[in-house]
């Protein structure tokens, strides 16, 4: 057995390897919102015609991804990491910051979420049969649900959550609307219509979780 | 609706024939609805289910099913029909209550929602695992969400005009959200829930929603 490349040489290959699938996801996520500008759904497009459109050739798609159910699980992976950062910023808003900072957090989320909403829906539909992607979407249901119970704790601790609400469920309900109610309505939803999207959930979440104990234009919060 | 006094006399129109093949009809739905949640619950995945194993164990000729079904999936597009309906009954119920009515009726229309969504959890599960590959299952699922936005966009908007709904609130993109969160709340939430926790997790969307729409406009203890 030989072996020729140093650790750091092999090390560099794989970054370039994670580079260049990196690429390749980015170009996918634009041959999917393609296709379906041509009513095509992704569920329905081949390997050939999603090579045609990335401009690579097989051999490559085939080094990158092992089959077509896998490029779904990478846009998955990729759409979820960067949700997440829009996401939790949500919740990570300081108790007094004013109403407008929750609103603007909503807003870049959604931004997020509307950039890819065609990736999304079809995502969406795989979770129903694809493992894999459901195990993605489980899980970031999940750790959504304890991101909210320490917000809604902290906040019931430090005074700036409503006191009487239940922890564990009202955060299961919140966490609901993030998923294919996120992905239906954004499917439908013209850019412009998007931040309208963003102050309605904005309206439920300060309303569900903090009206009366908190200071909509941003004061201290009670000690 | 506005067509309540002619209702009774269209049953006349049609012949006992029709009748009673309706009759049967429903019959039969009742009892595939009530089979395949049996089975669901043993632990049978619905693509396991045949056609053949389905009629034996509702005690039906393979014929009598196909009598009312071309095939499996069309049952299951009935069954969530059936399913959809019963839980948009209820749902409805919630936001056709007036304005004026006590906190514990709200609070009792929810619940029931929630249990006859409970009721039905493992055909829900089946169903919505099929809606990512069966396109008439999803138009006519969310033909029932289309309807309901609109009915929850009406509630809101006329509770503000009687003052009874917080005035600030965008009525079409908050109801869109709270269907949706109830929609899929119901498979998330309410489906993995044991029977004893309905109650709570009943009283948690209450009060997502009551304080979202009502806190301080519409009286808990409830008034003309």
């Amino acid at each position: 057995m030989s072996t020729p490349q140093t650790r750091s040489g092999m090390r560099d290959a794989r970054r370039a390897r994670a580079t260049r699938r990196d690429e390749l996801v980015g170009a996918i996520y634009a041959a999917v919102d393609d296709f379906n500008a041509r009513g095509v759904p992704f569920s329905e497009v081949s390997v050939e015609e999603l090579v045609a459109a990335v401009g690579i050739s097989r051999s490559s798609f085939y080094r990158y991804f092992g089959d077509k159910s896998e490029v779904l699980f990478a846009l998955s992976e990729d759409l979820f990491a960067e949700r997440l950062v829009a996401g939790n910023a949500i919740w990570f808003v300081p108790p007094t910051a004013p109403r407008t900072a929750v609103r603007d957090a909503f807003r870049t989320f959604l931004a997020v979420c509307w950039q890819h909403r065609i990736a999304a829906s079809a995502i969406a539909d795989a979770q129903t049969y694809d493992p894999r992607i459901r195990e993605v979407t489980t899980k970031t249901g999940r750790d959504a649900v304890k991101l909210v119970c320490n917000h809604i704790e902290q906040g019931q601790a430090e005074g700036w959550v409503r006191p009487a609400i239940q922890v564990l469920n009202t955060a299961r309900w919140l966490v609901a609307m993030n998923d294919r109610g996120l992905a239906a309505l954004l499917a439908q939803a013209e850019q412009a219509e998007v931040d309208r999207l963003a102050d309605g959930l904005t309206s439920i979440v300060w309303y569900a979780l903090y009206e009366g104990a908190r200071d909509p234009t941003g004061a201290e919060s009670p000690a | 609706m506005s067509s309540g006094p002619y209702n009774g006399s269209v049953q006349t129109f049609k012949s006992d024939a029709v009748s009673a093949r309706d009759q049967r009809r429903e019959q039969v739905a009742a009892l595939l609805l009530a089979t395949v949640e049996r089975l669901l619950l043993e632990g049978v995945p619905y693509s396991a289910l045949s056609v053949e194993r389905l009629s034996n164990e509702a005690g039906l000729h393979r014929s009598s099913f196909y009598r009312y079904y071309a095939d499996k999936g069309e049952l299951l597009h009935g069954l969530a029909r059936a399913v959809d309906a019963e839980r948009s009954e209820k749902g409805l119920a919630i936001w056709a209550l007036p304005y004026e009515a006590p906190r514990v009726e709200f609070d009792d229309a929810l619940l029931a929602f929630v249990r006859v969504a409970w009721k039905h959890r493992v055909l829900m599960g089946a169903v919505a695992d099929a809606t990512g590959y069966d396109a008439i299952l999803r138009e006519q699922h969310d033909e029932t969400v289309q309807a309901a936005i609109a009915f929850v966009a009406g509630h809101i908007a006329g509770g503000q005009a009687a003052g009874c709904v917080r005035p600030d609130l965008d009525a079409r993109p908050v109801a869109a959200w709270a269907v949706y969160m109830a929609d899929r709340g119901l498979v998330t939430v309410v489906g993995p829930a044991t029977e004893d926790e309905l109650s709570d997790v009943a009283a948690a969307l209450g009060d997502v929603l009551w304080n979202t729409l009502y806190d301080g406009y519409r009286d808990p203890a409830g008034r003309r």
